[in-house]
């Protein structure tokens, strides 16, 4: 504002030197002596309205692909919203505030880098100096944009710096640390901005957001995420219905996706995902007629990694990506139908994913 | 008709230049305003935490921003050095709850507690200030003191980490990433002579 005036000062010396100050005539001075002022006003007004504070990336299309950040099925309340109360300018212009309340975990609103992380601070407040002290995270997309998760609890990272992170995983725990108003304090701030170069701030402009699940909630509403779960599987292809004869093998392979946020190992205890035989039939765990383990089952032996497992190809199936199981299946000697069901399995953990998928011999 | 519309026309003008030469008379107080705030270079001593800066012309303490942080375990406190003034550090803090724009090309000096007596990189590796993906650690010594000089690490573009005593000194500035940030007059030249002159006086 104050480099408007001094800008035509000096704009007006360029001129005065640009012209021949010989063919000027008096009347000319005069004009420019009544209307100097004048120019003066209207210079100082432009500058009022090229000060105002535009939010950027305005007409950007929102972000899709988004989901709301904290675990599947809780719900909590929009506090803030673009435009409003503390994101009233830029850089937070197009952030949201949620009232995660303290403890509550916060997690990635969609695939990333763990770009930046602070998780140090145990202080938070209303004092202006506290806009320094917010535990954050920064989530890099790679697509040129990052998320910003901010007043985070100390010490609770989830991850570590350069980690691949997964929809729905997560990265910290809200509370109330940098400057935060209002009662309680608790939330959680997150805002979509343009990825921060290396040496600069991991604040900037935000950018919109829209998120598959909750959209863009009113300030007030109560939201419910439906980020991805930890461990979920989606069946994708692969179920047959064979007419057989007696003894015939079938080479089958099973497509799942794997749509939670952990990785699939074969190997690693707790992360193990199989096909198990389900219900109805041969029912939960049990013995197939029609497949199993090359020894040790009750009735048929084929090349399954257990009598009620079947293991994927891979050793590692990463999220969004889709584990093929491949098996035989041998029809009885004797003629029927035979319905073979498959779930999916974290070993010792919990059965995911769809139900109701089967195989089937009608064997004649 | 003639006369009296060059009466007018004359009345007119004369408003105009009188509206104009207020609008100049504001101008000029307002730029000496600032010019008297700013226009001496000055010395900082921090008689909290030990040390002393130069601040060029244009420089002072944020009041706003700095402090002490008894209530907390981790931080002992903060002093901030901007060129902003007062009025455009409120502008720049109002509506906002997290950083930038208020921290924008500024010189911060945080103090943590260090009862552990833990060295400038054990502080650094540990990520009590945070860490970046690509940041850089250096050796490097701050008026004579061993240290770590990181660059491109959380929040700031240079910070230099110092163990003394009982406490780990964190020596930053922070530019912005977008040119609207920046304070009127402010460079990186100033945050980096800033960052140059600090001497420890105890």
């Amino acid at each position: 504002m104050l480099g408007r005036p001094s800008s035509f000062r000096s704009g007006s010396h360029r001129a005065g030197s640009g012209i021949d100050g010989r063919n000027l005539k008096s009347r000319d001075l005069k004009l420019l002596g009544l209307f100097s002022p004048l120019l003066t006003l209207v210079l100082a007004l432009s500058g009022v309205f090229l000060a105002q504070p535009q939010p950027a990336h305005a007409n950007h299309p929102p972000f899709l692909a988004m989901l709301a950040p904290w675990p599947r099925d809780l719900s909590w309340t929009t506090t803030g919203v673009p435009g409003v109360g503390s994101h009233a300018t830029q850089p937070n212009y197009y952030a949201y505030d949620f009232n995660l309340s303290r403890g509550a975990l916060v997690a990635a609103s969609h695939n990333g880098t763990l770009l930046d992380q602070k998780f140090g601070f145990d202080v938070g407040g209303c004092d202006d100096f506290y806009l320094n002290q917010a535990n954050y995270v920064v989530l890099n997309r790679n697509d040129g944009y990052s998320t910003l998760y901010a007043h985070l609890k100390l010490n609770s990272q989830k991850a570590n710096i350069g980690d691949t992170i997964y929809q729905g995983r997560p990265i910290g725990e809200s509370n109330a640390t940098g400057k935060v108003c209002g009662s309680p304090p608790d939330h959680l701030h997150i805002a979509l901005e343009s990825t921060p170069c290396v040496g600069c701030s991991p604040v900037t402009n935000s950018v919109p957001i829209s998120w598959n699940d909750i959209g863009q909630p009113a300030q007030w509403s109560v939201v419910t995420s439906q980020n991805r779960k930890k461990f979920d599987a989606k069946y994708h292809t692969g179920s047959t219905w064979h007419i057989s004869v007696p003894n015939q093998t079938w080479s089958e392979v099973g497509q799942w996706i794997n749509t939670g946020w952990e990785v699939w190992y074969f190997n690693v205890t707790g992360y193990s995902v199989r096909l198990g035989t389900t219900s109805p039939v041969p029912g939960h765990d049990q013995h197939s007629q029609i497949g199993g383990a090359p020894t040790g089952c009750v009735y048929m032996a084929t090349n399954w990694y257990q009598c009620n497992r079947i293991r994927p190809t891979t050793d590692q199936v990463d999220p969004g990506q889709t584990a093929w199981f491949a098996f035989d299946i041998r029809a009885p000697s004797t003629p029927g139908i035979y319905d073979l069901y498959l779930r999916t399995v974290v070993e010792g953990v919990e059965w995911i994913g769809d139900t109701g998928v089967f195989w089937r011999l009608d064997v004649r | 008709m003639r006369k009296a519309g060059l009466v007018s026309l004359r009345r007119r003008s004369l408003l105009i230049v009188l509206v104009g030469a207020v609008l100049l008379a504001g101008g000029v107080v307002a730029v000496g305003q600032t010019s008297a705030q700013t226009a001496q270079a000055s010395v900082y001593e921090s008689s909290a935490f030990g040390f002393r800066v130069d601040l060029p012309a244009g420089w002072r303490r944020s009041d706003r921003l700095s402090g002490l942080m008894p209530q907390s375990a981790v931080l002992e406190g903060q002093e901030v050095f901007t060129m902003r003034s007062v009025a455009d550090e409120a502008k720049a803090i109002e509506d906002t709850e997290f950083l930038m724009p208020a921290f924008a090309y500024t010189v911060v000096v945080e103090v943590y507690r260090n009862p552990a007596r833990s060295s400038s990189s054990q502080f650094v590796a540990a990520g009590i200030a945070g860490k970046r993906q690509g940041q850089r650690a250096a050796a490097a010594t701050v008026d004579g003191t061993p240290g770590v000089r990181v660059d491109g690490g959380s929040r700031y573009k240079v910070s230099y980490y110092v163990a003394r005593g009982p406490r780990i000194y964190q020596i930053s500035y922070v530019t912005a990433n977008e040119d609207a940030w920046r304070p009127p007059g402010a460079d990186e030249a100033a945050l980096q002579s800033i960052l140059g002159s600090l001497r420890w006086v105890n």
